[in-house]
């Protein structure tokens, strides 16, 4: 009896496109490299990471650990005690805090190393004897020729037949399912043939080559150091990690909180389980393909087809290592299964990255001083592991699929945006802060931790399509092709753009930390959004990182393309038309570019409009809200580019036309700058666009807002990254309308018109609301400590002065006292000015003084650089029987940055003929 | 004496087997040392279910090797039942000398018709007891008549 054969293979093109009828081909399925590979590093850094963890909660309940635990916190209070102020000298205070326990934190970090290098000769040494284990547990025999010589010749003709070198043939004889298994170690390869599979060399012998190729295939594939080195790995883990772990949680006070600490441990575990039974399954896809390909005419479908049917609720299948066999039956033919990865694979992926980096941070700042860099390593080498991981992934999806985004993608990105976001609230170090959710139960923290979660899965959402689309870039061409070279720049892409990000994460974690129990006072603060939004981009895009990741964007895709790009199958170049066709396909960039510049001027202009008529002029003299006005309209450029930008995405139709939206996101904000440049020059002469003055100074005419001049850079790379992280939705969407329309060409002029008008709609309706709510967000904690007077106009007896902005008049009896604003600079400085009747002989001499003009009159002018620890500039002068004293006062660091103010208030000093 | 049984049982089941269903051939030692310690402790079958790198759980192939040393020792526990016959008793004799493998020469005569009539019928009385098919069982008294019956190897 013999089973029937499937029949053979769908006939498949040598270059891999696909068949007829199929999502791929057979022969293609090895064209890209296994996407479980990665995943199996991954795996074991899951395992490691666990590892970290739990043998910190170990030391952290020993003796050891509840005295460093104490140092730290006698460290802590010792650093503090002297109230520092400002955050240079609690910083400075903070270091001290931390060399001065520097020490036996190292002990700390020794203690892990130690216990991962347990963990390490554990898993080598289980590694290491698990064939001999195997054969004893399963009393296997050697499978010799000597009952059946027509069985060993089999089986070396099969073993010779998939290429593998020398294999030891085992028997289990009393397993009478036709079955077979593979194991081994290194350089030693070991088959185990059923009792049932020798008998079926006889009875079935087309099945009996299915199942032992299909165990060749595994050998071929490089299963097995990478399988069982992983489940040696594990089983170390929970011998040598996770029972002291669940010893010390039953008897040991000194842990903490053990709730916390269990549910990450079950947790933890849980991970690495499902992640290790998932690449199992996975790997059992590929174990039948590779079958396919060295037998097309293989009954291997037959035999899985009739592999009895696994019951249970499905999500119970997350614990099988075996994919069910009618699953693996119609993966035979159709190996869409092989090439595709979902939401699970992203979550994986996200989770061990976040938390391995972490993990490794935490042990680089036990081991050695807390830097920057040593914290960027761990993030680095865990995304080495992510980033391969994911790009093979997609590449293999692309690869299958081809054509644009579809939502799969969209899937492993939330998958991979919510691994990332949860991997540090995973971590045991959260569980010590006690104020994030769910250890904290409090409404707040889980309002903020949802707010994290949604925030961080925004960021990485999009990753996974961008790869998609480089891989689109790079297997284009006159037939699509694996690009293996393209796959390999793309995943050092994708590693270096994860790192950075993940190491971004991990730093703005510590804000959930701080924020969660105070979650109602933040939210309650209005101006919470605008002010997070601003500074986080303001500081992220003047961060190398950020202009690394920029580069990562354009760069992978235009290499792609370039390696690519056709030549003319006439090898005649008709440089006649180029040019033409060049211009042809810019204009429409060169519009839409225009168009955001356009708006963004509109846009200034109503800003500043909005602001001189809504807000009180006392408040626009506040030098916080000039400095926030300005930052907050630098980023209204930024989203006014990032929507002109997502606009192109989603119109234009060239290859690359994503790629190129980032670039003109770039060009809009830096285009942007220069028109706020130009505005605020023009408003240095033209009163109606002086945010400040209602009649601005004639000197300031002439006065260059060259400051605005280093954002230009930076506002491009933060309109970049902004448009990094939406321009995939806005294509897809693009091509989503498109496809609704049932258009295939060009769109008709009325419907290209339509899509404008309505574009140009939004994006006036988005820039006009945030234009209105600048002027407001920017008077968040401004408020006058004075009086401006008229329009800074002082009057005193005699004199008139006028007040520089930041500068108020503060009512005093007897003198006049202007006072700089110093509540968020931390510079203090005041001018007094004081007026006293003398005599008219009255001669006044200062030691030291110079002589000179106050609008003409004679002043003694006299500097005392530390005068009681005050940096004191002093005039006096005599005008009609009136001596004047003008002193002003700051600290000598701080003269400096006052210098300007001081002369511009001094320079419009004038002598008048009222009397207080 | 069990030991002696365990022997002619084995010996005598191999041929069967042999002659019967060779591919099983492979698998017999480990099955006759299940066999004959199931009596005095029940071993446990192997499976596949979910072993790492394995095919999968598939359908167990139907042995015949355990029906038929089933068989064996109920024949030989049989056949020592009327060992008081005296033609019984020279069956006996005559299969514990004439056993496989067995390298005394023994210059005896082989088994008359009557003694392999004597043997059929205890065979097939004994396969019968196996809840098989009439067929399934004659072959089986068939393959034991035809294992007493061959000359023995040099």
């Amino acid at each position: 009896m013999s089973p029937e054969s499937p029949g053979p293979a769908p006939a498949a093109d040598p270059a891999g496109r696909p068949a007829d009828g199929s999502a791929g081909t057979r022969g293609s399925v090895f064209a890209l490299p296994a996407r479980t590979s990665f995943r199996f590093a991954l795996l074991i850094a899951a395992v490691v990471i666990s590892s970290v963890m739990v043998y910190g909660a170990i030391y952290g309940a020993t003796p050891r650990g509840a005295a460093l635990a104490a140092l730290i916190r006698v460290c802590q209070a010792r650093a503090l005690a002297p109230h520092p102020n400002g955050l240079s000298a609690v910083a400075r205070a903070l270091g001290q805090a931390r060399g001065c326990r520097a020490g036996a934190e190292r002990v700390d970090g020794l203690w892990v190393l130690l216990g991962i290098g347990v963990l390490g000769v554990l898993s080598g040494a289980i590694y290491w004897v698990q064939p001999w284990w195997y054969r004893r547990r399963m009393h296997l025999t050697p499978l010799t020729g000597d009952e059946s010589p027509a069985l060993a010749d089999r089986l070396e003709q099969l073993r010779e037949r998939a290429g593998t070198g020398p294999v030891t043939w085992l028997l289990q004889p009393l397993n009478f399912q036709l079955s077979a298994f593979a194991f081994g170690r290194f350089r030693r390869r070991f088959v185990a043939v059923s009792g049932g599979a020798v008998v079926a060399q006889s009875r079935q012998p087309a099945a009996f080559d299915a199942v032992v190729l299909h165990e060749l295939g595994h050998i071929r594939n490089r299963d097995i150091d990478q399988t069982y080195l992983a489940m040696a790995v594990w089983w170390a883990f929970i011998v040598a990690a996770l029972l002291p772990m669940a010893g010390l949680l039953i008897f040991s006070r000194q842990l903490g909180s053990p709730p916390g600490l269990l549910w990450r441990v079950v947790v933890l575990a849980l991970i690495v389980y499902l992640l290790r039974n998932s690449i199992l399954r996975a790997r059992e896809f590929d174990a039948d393909a590779r079958v396919a390909e060295l037998d097309p005419d293989t009954s291997l479908g037959a035999v899985l087809a009739g592999l009895p049917a696994r019951r249970g609720w499905r999500v119970l299948h997350m614990g099988w290592v075996h994919p069910s066999g009618q699953d693996r039956a119609a993966a035979l033919l159709d190996p869409a299964p092989l090439y595709r990865c979902g939401f699970w694979d992203g979550l994986a992926v996200g989770v061990v990255a976040a938390m391995g980096a972490e993990a490794g941070q935490e042990l680089v700042y036990l081991l050695l001083t807390a830097s920057a860099i040593g914290g960027l390593v761990p993030a680095f080498i865990f995304a080495l592991f992510s980033g391969a991981a994911l790009t093979v992934a997609m590449w293999r999806m692309q690869f299958l699929e081809g054509g644009t985004l579809t939502a799969r993608r969209w899937a492993v990105g939330l998958g991979l945006g919510i691994g990332v976001a949860i991997g540090p609230v995973i971590t045991l170090e959260t569980v010590y802060d006690q104020g994030v959710a769910p250890d904290s139960l409090h409404t707040g923290a889980f309002i903020v931790l949802a707010i994290w979660v949604v925030l961080v899965t925004f960021i990485f959402m999009s990753v996974p399509a961008w790869i998609g689309r480089w891989a689109d870039a790079w297997q284009q061409r006159e037939r699509r092709v694996p690009a293996r070279g393209g796959m390999i720049v793309a995943a050092v892409g994708t590693w270096v753009v994860l790192a950075i990000g993940i190491d971004l994460v991990l730093a703005w974690f510590t804000s959930v930390e701080e924020y969660a129990p105070d979650a109602k006072t933040v939210l309650d603060d209005k101006s919470f959004l605008e002010q997070n939004w601003t500074f986080s981009g303001y500081y992220a895009a003047r961060t190398v990182g950020a202009w690394v990741v920029c580069l990562v964007f354009i760069a992978v895709p235009l290499a792609g393309y370039i390696a690519g790009h056709r030549r003319p199958a006439s090898g005649l170049r008709d440089t006649a038309r180029k040019p033409r066709v060049w211009l042809e396909r810019c204009r429409p960039l060169i519009l839409i570019c225009l168009a955001g510049v356009v708006t963004v001027i509109a846009v200034t202009l109503v800003t500043a409009a909005v602001a001189r008529a809504h807000i009180a002029p006392a408040i626009r003299w506040n030098g916080v809200y000039f400095t926030n006005f300005l930052l907050f309209e630098e980023q209204m450029v930024i989203l006014v580019a990032v929507i002109v930008a997502l606009i192109a995405a989603a119109t234009l139709t060239y290859a690359l036309s994503d790629t190129i939206a980032i670039a003109v996101a770039a060009i809009v904000a830096a285009l942007g700058i220069l028109v706020m440049m130009g505005s605020l020059t023009l408003g240095n002469c033209v009163a109606p666009f002086n945010l400040t003055y209602n009649h601005p100074p004639a000197s300031d005419c002439t006065g260059d807002p060259g400051f605005m001049a280093p954002h230009i850079f930076p506002a491009a790379i933060e309109a970049a990254l902004i448009g990094i992280l939406l321009i995939p939705a806005a294509h897809y969407t693009g091509i989503l309308v498109a496809r609704r329309s049932g258009l295939t060409g060009r769109p008709g002029l009325s419907a290209r018109a339509l899509r404008w008008l309505a574009a140009g709609a939004v994006a006036v309706a988005v820039t006009a609301g945030i234009a209105l709510r600048v002027p407001d967000a920017s008077a968040h904690r401004a408020q006058p400590i004075g009086s401006i007077g008229q329009d800074g106009w002082v009057n005193g007896t005699g004199y008139e002065i006028r007040l520089f902005p930041n500068w108020y008049q503060i009512t005093r009896p007897g003198y006049t006292l202007l006072v700089n604003d110093g509540t968020f600079s931390g510079i203090p400085g005041d001018l007094v000015i004081s007026t006293e009747a003398i005599s008219p002989k009255t001669i006044v001499r200062v030691r030291g003084a110079r002589l000179v003009l106050l609008d003409g009159e004679r002043a003694l002018y006299s500097v005392f650089p530390n005068y009681k620890g005050y940096y004191t500039v002093q005039w006096i002068t005599i005008r009609n029987g009136i001596e004047y004293f003008i002193t002003f006062n700051t600290r000598p660091i701080d003269y400096t940055t006052l210098a300007p103010n001081l002369t511009a208030m001094i320079n419009s000093w004038h002598w008048n003929a009222t009397s207080s | 004496m069990p030991d002696e049984t365990d022997e002619i049982v084995g010996t005598l089941g191999r041929e069967l087997v042999s002659q019967l269903v060779p591919e099983e051939l492979p698998l017999y030692p480990s099955m006759v040392s299940q066999f004959q310690g199931a009596k005095r402790a029940r071993g446990r079958k192997a499976s596949s279910d979910d072993q790492l790198l394995g095919f999968g759980a598939a359908e167990a192939l139907t042995m015949l090797t355990p029906v038929i040393l089933s068989f064996t020792r109920s024949f030989w526990e049989a056949l020592v039942a009327q060992a008081a016959h005296d033609s019984m008793q020279g069956v006996l004799e005559y299969v514990k000398v004439h056993l496989p493998g067995c390298h005394e020469a023994a210059a005896g005569p082989p088994l008359t018709s009557g003694q392999l009539q004597l043997v059929r019928t205890v065979a097939e009385r004994e396969a019968h007891r196996l809840n098989i098919s009439e067929a399934q069982a004659g072959l089986l008294a068939d393959a034991m008549v035809g294992v007493l019956a061959a000359p023995p190897v040099s």
